[in-house]
């Protein structure tokens, strides 16, 4: 690969020049999520037609979606920043694992709770034991059981090793997550998307949907990158860069 | 556009209980989020700038 590029990736791994880089990017990321966010808002509650069968009430898919897939791909994230610092202890990786794991535990709530919210008027129960949701369940559990340890064992390497051992031990939960549709059809429907093939929903039904992922996505990031600055200005507060940095202002 | 006035919109189609409570909840999530990131953010930045003055007062009158 291109030096210049492992270069740039390198720095990125210095605390310094994360906070430096994502000064640049963060303004503009909260001003992009805020406009997807509302365009899918507004496609999702007002363009899209009402679905023949569940009526207005499938517009709960709109949030439901994007909080799923979200809290799923940042249970991704957290692990690999888990499996980062254990194999080269990346300082960094550690901040950003305990950064996300609450963003990731609350997308995870709202998943399991607009899904029970959904579920009422269209399954006729809040809540089944059904195999999708409680590997959501355990999702929720796993990015909770992160926290616990770091607000247990602080934020010293060693609980970050045993957060980080947990966090990659929990990828097992993912793919269950992923096929428990189709291992135990119960009541969860199979996926409504997929990369490969077109979806079987007219455009102005989907379309919204993926502009609500993409403004979920970059919500989240944007929420992220400032939880690690943050994080990054306290773990790094003797270094003459942070108080340079902090004497500015 | 699916809703021809305001008050369409507001039911829902009859499920105005369900997808606001779930939109309402949403939302609540990720604003009350971002609202207690931005506060400790400048909350870390008053911090640190406090304890550097304080330090550099000692440095001066020691």
């Amino acid at each position: 690969m291109n030096i210049r590029l492992w270069n740039w990736i390198h720095k990125l791994g210095s605390a310094k020049h994360f906070y430096r880089f994502s000064s640049l990017i963060l303004p503009g990321l909260w001003v992009v999520s805020v406009l997807i966010l509302s365009l899918g808002l507004y496609a999702g509650l007002m363009l899209a037609p009402a679905d023949y069968q569940q009526g207005d009430s499938f517009r709960i898919m709109y949030i439901h979606v994007p909080a799923a897939i979200l809290s799923q791909s940042s249970y991704v994230m957290m692990a690999s920043m888990g499996a980062l610092f254990l194999i080269w202890k990346i300082k960094l990786a550690d901040v950003a694992m305990r950064t996300v794991a609450p963003i990731g535990a609350a997308l995870t709530f709202v998943a399991l709770l607009t899904g029970a919210i959904w579920g009422k008027p269209t399954w006729g129960t809040w809540w089944v034991w059904d195999a999708r949701l409680t590997s959501t369940l355990i999702l929720m559990f796993l990015f909770l059981g992160v926290l616990a340890i770091r607000n247990a064992a602080g934020n010293g390497p060693a609980a970050g090793r045993m957060a980080a051992i947990l966090a990659v031990i929990g990828v097992i939960n993912l793919p269950i997550i992923k096929y428990s549709v189709d291992w135990w059809f119960t009541l969860h429907q199979p996926a409504s998307f997929s990369l490969t093939e077109r979806p079987a929903m007219p455009v102005e039904m989907w379309l919204p949907l993926v502009v609500m992922i993409l403004g979920f996505y970059s919500w989240f990031f944007a929420l992220w990158i400032l939880r690690i600055r943050t994080e990054v200005l306290v773990t790094e507060a003797n270094k003459d860069w942070v108080r340079q940095l902090v004497n500015q202002r | 556009m699916r809703f021809t006035s305001i008050a369409e919109f507001l039911a829902m189609g009859g499920y105005a209980e369900y997808v606001w409570s779930a939109y309402g909840v949403t939302f609540a999530v990720m604003i009350v989020m971002t609202l207690l990131a931005l506060v400790k953010s400048s909350r870390t930045l008053h911090k640190l700038k406090f304890e550097y003055d304080l330090k550099v007062k000692r440095q001066v009158k020691p």
